[in-house]
C-alpha cells in the first residue's frame, strides 16, 4: 500500500513515502525542507527524488495524501493542485487531512520524547498557527487525532479558552502562546511548547493509514478573500 | 533548458493550460510534421460572474475559481476528443505574466502531470502564446509585426521567431483595455468596460467631443492613454448629468481619438520595423489580445494597413482573447526545437517578451498581467 504524502501549507515543503521493504517492513522515506516561499518550485523536484531513490515508478503508488489547510492560501493550493494532477494522471484514491491534524501528530512524537517536561495523557492539545490581527487557526485534540475535539476554525484566543473551559491544555505552534495566555488569564491550565512544529510529511503519510478515501479536494481556507464589492 | 539531441520532425500533440487571469481554460492542439497547427478541443470557463461585483479582476478569487475547476476542464478538453494523457506528447502550462496564485494553480497541476506520466512540460510566457497565435489559425510564421492589446497590455514588437521578440513600443501608462474599462467606469457602465464602451460608441458621434489623440506624430512607437481616460472624464464632469446620447457620444469620441492614436503609433512601428528587419521584411501585422475584438479598432487598422501595404491577420476573436488553444500551440513550436523545462521552474508575474528593452515609467506597472 504505497503512500505519497507531501504537505506544503506553511513554511516548511515536505514529501514522504510509505512503502514496503523487501522484507515486508513498514519504511518511510522522506524529504522536509523549511522555507518561507519557493515549495511550488521545490516540491514536484522533491517527489521526483523521492521516488527514484525508493527505485519506485508512479503505477506503483497506491494512495495519494496532501493536506488541505488551514495555511498560506497560495500553499495550501500548491498541494492540491498537485493533488489533483496526480489524481488526474493516476486515477489514484486520495486522502486528505488538515495541516493542524499532521502538526498535531508530529507534535504528539515530540512530547512523547519527554524532553519538553509536559505530560500529555489526559490533557487536550491545541494546534495553533498565528493568523494575525490578533487571531489564530486552531483544532484541538483529546488522544485521537482523527477525532479532534474541536474542528479547525479561525477564531480569537479568548474565545477558544472559554471553548476549552475546564480542560489542561498544551498549545503548539506559533499561536500556541497566544492561546497559552489567554487559557491562563481567564483562570485555565495551559502550557505552550513547540512553537515553531510545522506539519511534516512523515506524520501525514502515517495518518494516511487511516484516513478514509476522499474525492474533495478542496482547500481549507478559513478565511475569505480581502476583496470588497463596489458600493452598488 | 535545450534537449542535447535535436529532434526528429513527427506530429506533435500538446495539452495546454491557462490559468494566468480569470479564465480556465485547456486545449488539445496538434502540430503537424508539416509545421501547420490543428485544435482539437478547446475549453474555457471565464470568472467574470465572480468578479463583477467588485468592478475588477480579485486575484485571490481567481486562484480559488481556477483550483476548483481546472482539473474538471483538462477532463473536458479531453473528453471532446478521443484522446486520453496516454496519446499527448507534452503539456504546456502559461507560467507568466500574470496573477502569480492563478499561475501556480496551472503550472503546479501541469508539473504533477508531467512528473506521473513521464512527459516533457514546457512554461509558457502568455505574451509569446499571443504572439505565435497566427501561426495556428492562419499558418503565419514569423518575421512580422505584432500588435498587442489587451487589458493588460498594449505594445508592438518585431516576432522574429519563437522566442525571439524585439519591443517597438509599449504604453507609458494606462493598457488600452484597461483605458477602456476606466471609461465604462467614470461614465457608469458594467463591467468589463470594454464591450460595453463599444455598444454604446455604435449609436453615438465620434465628432461630438474633441479629445486628444495621445502621442501624434511622435517619432517613437510608444502609447499613452492616462490622459485621454482623463480628457473623457472631464468632458463628463462639464456636462454634468449624463443623458444617454451624451454617453454614446463620449464612447464614440474615445473609441476614435484610441483608434486614430493606435493607427498613428503603428505607423512609426512599422518603419521601426522595417528599419530593423529590412528593405525586404514580411509586411504583416498581426494584431492579438483582448481588444482585438473591438470591430471599430479592426476596421481602423483595416485601412491603416491596407493604405501602407501590409497584410493584416487577427485571428479570431476566442483565440485573441485568453485561452489554453494558443498555450498548447506555443508549447509545441518550443518542443519542435527541441525546448522543454524543469520540474522546478518559477512562476513569473512579470516576464517581457524582450527581456533587454528596458521597462518604460508606468508601463504595464499597475496591470494584472503587466
Amino acid at each position: 500500500m504505497t503512500t505519497l504524502a507531501f504537505d506544503t501549507c506553511f513554511g516548511a515543503c515536505s514529501a514522504a513515502l510509505r512503502l514496503r521493504g523487501v522484507a515486508g517492513d513498514w519504511q518511510l522515506r522522506e524529504d522536509y525542507r523549511e522555507m518561507a516561499t519557493g515549495h511550488a518550485e521545490a516540491l514536484l523536484p522533491m517527489i521526483a527524488a523521492l521516488m527514484s531513490a525508493a527505485d519506485l515508478r508512479f503505477a506503483d503508488l497506491r494512495k495519494i495524501a496532501v493536506t488541505i489547510g488551514p495555511g498560506s492560501f497560495t500553499g495550501a493550493r500548491i498541494g492540491l493542485s498537485a493533488a489533483r494532477g496526480f489524481r488526474l494522471a493516476l486515477g489514484l484514491p486520495v486522502v486528505t487531512l488538515t495541516s493542524l491534524a499532521v502538526m498535531a501528530m508530529r507534535a504528539d512524537t515530540l512530547l512523547d520524547t519527554g524532553h519538553f517536561g509536559v505530560t500529555r495523557a489526559g490533557a487536550a492539545l491545541a494546534v495553533c498557527v498565528d493568523a494575525r490581527a490578533g487571531r489564530i487557526y486552531a483544532e484541538v485534540f483529546g488522544d485521537s487525532i482523527a477525532e479532534p475535539l474541536l474542528a479547525p476554525a479561525l477564531r480569537t484566543p479568548a474565545d477558544l479558552a472559554v471553548a476549552l473551559h475546564g480542560r489542561r491544555i498544551i498549545a503548539v505552534g506559533s499561536g500556541g502562546a497566544m492561546l497559552a495566555e489567554a487559557v491562563t488569564a481567564a483562570g485555565g491550565e495551559a502550557v505552550a511548547v513547540l512553537p515553531g512544529v510545522l506539519p511534516h510529511a512523515r506524520h501525514l503519510a502515517l495518518l494516511a493509514d487511516a484516513a478514509p478515501l476522499t474525492e474533495q479536494l478542496d482547500p481549507l481556507y478559513l478565511r475569505d478573500t480581502d476583496a470588497k464589492p463596489m458600493p452598488v | 533548458m535545450i534537449n542535447p539531441v535535436s529532434p526528429m520532425p513527427r506530429e506533435l500533440l500538446v495539452l495546454g493550460i491557462e490559468t494566468s487571469c480569470d479564465e480556465t481554460a485547456a486545449a488539445l492542439v496538434v502540430r503537424g510534421i508539416d509545421g501547420r497547427g490543428r485544435i482539437l478541443s478547446n475549453v474555457v470557463r471565464s470568472q467574470l460572474d465572480q468578479h463583477r461585483a467588485y468592478g475588477g479582476v480579485v486575484p485571490e478569487i481567481a486562484a480559488r475559481a481556477h483550483l476548483e475547476i481546472l482539473d474538471k476542464m483538462i477532463a473536458q478538453a479531453f473528453r471532446q476528443t478521443s484522446l486520453t494523457l496516454d496519446s499527448i506528447d507534452a503539456l504546456a502550462a502559461t507560467a507568466g505574466p500574470g496573477l502569480i496564485g492563478g499561475l501556480l494553480v496551472g503550472l503546479v497541476t501541469a508539473k504533477a502531470i508531467s512528473l506521473a506520466r513521464g512527459l516533457p512540460l514546457i512554461a509558457i510566457n502568455h505574451l509569446e502564446a499571443h504572439a505565435l497565435t497566427p501561426g495556428l489559425t492562419d499558418n503565419m510564421k514569423p518575421p512580422y509585426l505584432l500588435l498587442l492589446v489587451s487589458g493588460g497590455h498594449t505594445q508592438v514588437l518585431a516576432v522574429e521567431g519563437v522566442g525571439k521578440f524585439h519591443r517597438l513600443g509599449t504604453t507609458l501608462d494606462d493598457a488600452l483595455g484597461e483605458a477602456f474599462d476606466k471609461t465604462a467606469k467614470l461614465l457608469g457602465l458594467g463591467y468589463p468596460g470594454g464591450p460595453e464602451v463599444e455598444k454604446q460608441a455604435k449609436t453615438g458621434d465620434p465628432k461630438r467631443f474633441a479629445l486628444p489623440r495621445p502621442m501624434l506624430g511622435r517619432p517613437d512607437a510608444n502609447f499613452s492613454f492616462a490622459g485621454l481616460k482623463t480628457a473623457v472624464r472631464h468632458a463628463a464632469q462639464k456636462l454634468g448629468t449624463l443623458a444617454a446620447v451624451d454617453v454614446a457620444d463620449l464612447c464614440a469620441s474615445f473609441q476614435a481619438a484610441a483608434g486614430d492614436s493606435v493607427a498613428d503609433r503603428l505607423r512609426v512601428a512599422m518603419a521601426l520595423y522595417e528599419e530593423r528587419m529590412g528593405p525586404t521584411a514580411k509586411r504583416v501585422l498581426v494584431v492579438s489580445g483582448g481588444v482585438a475584438a473591438n470591430a471599430a479598432l479592426r476596421q481602423s487598422l483595416q485601412a491603416m494597413t491596407g493604405m501602407q501595404g501590409y497584410q493584416l491577420v487577427i485571428p479570431p476573436i476566442n483565440l485573441c482573447t485568453d485561452n489554453a488553444a494558443m498555450i498548447a500551440w506555443a508549447g509545441a513550436e518550443r518542443l519542435a526545437l527541441g525546448h522543454t523545462d524543469g520540474l522546478d521552474f518559477a512562476a513569473r508575474p512579470r516576464w517581457p517578451l524582450d527581456e533587454v528593452s528596458a521597462p518604460l515609467l508606468g508601463s504595464g506597472r499597475l496591470g494584472a498581467k503587466a
